[in-house]
């Protein structure tokens, strides 16, 4: 086994760039796990619920304001009320 | 030695080519949770179906004025169908609509519900913390009038179809 010292540096150098390979291939699988956790379709449905109230969708909101211009007493108790809607 | 390299080498190609197939499949494979807006929507077609323009449709009034609500025949009226699917063992969507008096938000002077009772328990759940296993819920509160009188509407509407939304 004479001569054989660059041979064995030749090897070292490839597992060495084994592990950086597997090292970056690790990485960029963690970040595509954790994109796939924060897949969300909420910035392309905001139109959804932007409804111009004739065809489309009216929202709540419009209902109460509409109906508080018609009859505003208990005003601040109704605000409130609506306010404490859950998710 | 070079057929050694070259053997590694192929090897290495084969090691990032299946985890880029991986990354791929994982990412595009995993559905959207379209479950908050799903139920989102419902509750304002049901809003949409029992109030327009801050005014409680007469249809719900009886011939005395008093309040007289749906004749089991809420999805007909406001036109939503919840059962679309015929994959479904029990019903996946949950509706409830009370309505109160001004004065008095604890006791609904009328309610009707419809869909998967048990689905409420998931929303009592997920007050303070969201699961995703579990069914989204959307609860809508707005005012409306009739004929002078004022009434609070709460509806709550419940999706569960996690299969469907959730890897």
């Amino acid at each position: 086994m004479e001569n054989n010292k660059a041979q064995v540096a030749d090897a070292l150098t490839w597992v060495v760039a084994t592990l950086i390979i597997v090292i970056i291939l690790i990485v960029f699988i963690t970040i595509t796990n954790i994109l796939v956790k924060t897949k969300n379709i909420e910035r392309f449905v905001i139109g959804i619920f932007s409804g111009d109230g004739d065809g489309g969708i009216e929202k709540v909101d419009i209902k109460t304001a509409m109906a508080l211009e018609k009859n505003g007493q208990n005003r601040e108790n109704i605000e409130n009320w609506v306010k404490n809607a859950g998710p | 030695m070079d057929k050694t390299i070259s053997i590694y080498w192929f090897a290495i190609l084969i090691l990032v080519a299946v985890a880029i197939v991986y990354m791929i499949s994982a990412f595009y494979g995993a559905p959207y949770d379209v479950r908050e807006i799903e139920a989102s929507l419902i509750s304002n077609r049901a809003a949409d179906c029992i109030s327009q323009k801050g005014e409680l449709n007469s249809f719900l009034f009886g011939e005395n004025g008093e309040l007289a609500g749906f004749n089991n025949d809420f999805e007909e009226r406001c036109k939503i169908t919840l059962e679309v699917e015929n994959i479904w063992t029990e019903p996946q969507y949950y509706i409830y609509l009370g309505v109160f008096r001004v004065g008095d938000t604890n006791r609904p002077i009328y309610f009707y519900e419809t869909g998967n009772l048990n689905l409420i328990a998931s929303c009592e759940a997920q007050q303070e913390k969201e699961f995703e296993n579990l069914a989204k819920c959307a609860e809508k509160r707005f005012y409306s009038i009739h004929e002078g009188e004022q009434y609070l509407i709460k509806i709550l509407s419940a999706v569960r179809k996690t299969e469907k939304n959730v890897k």
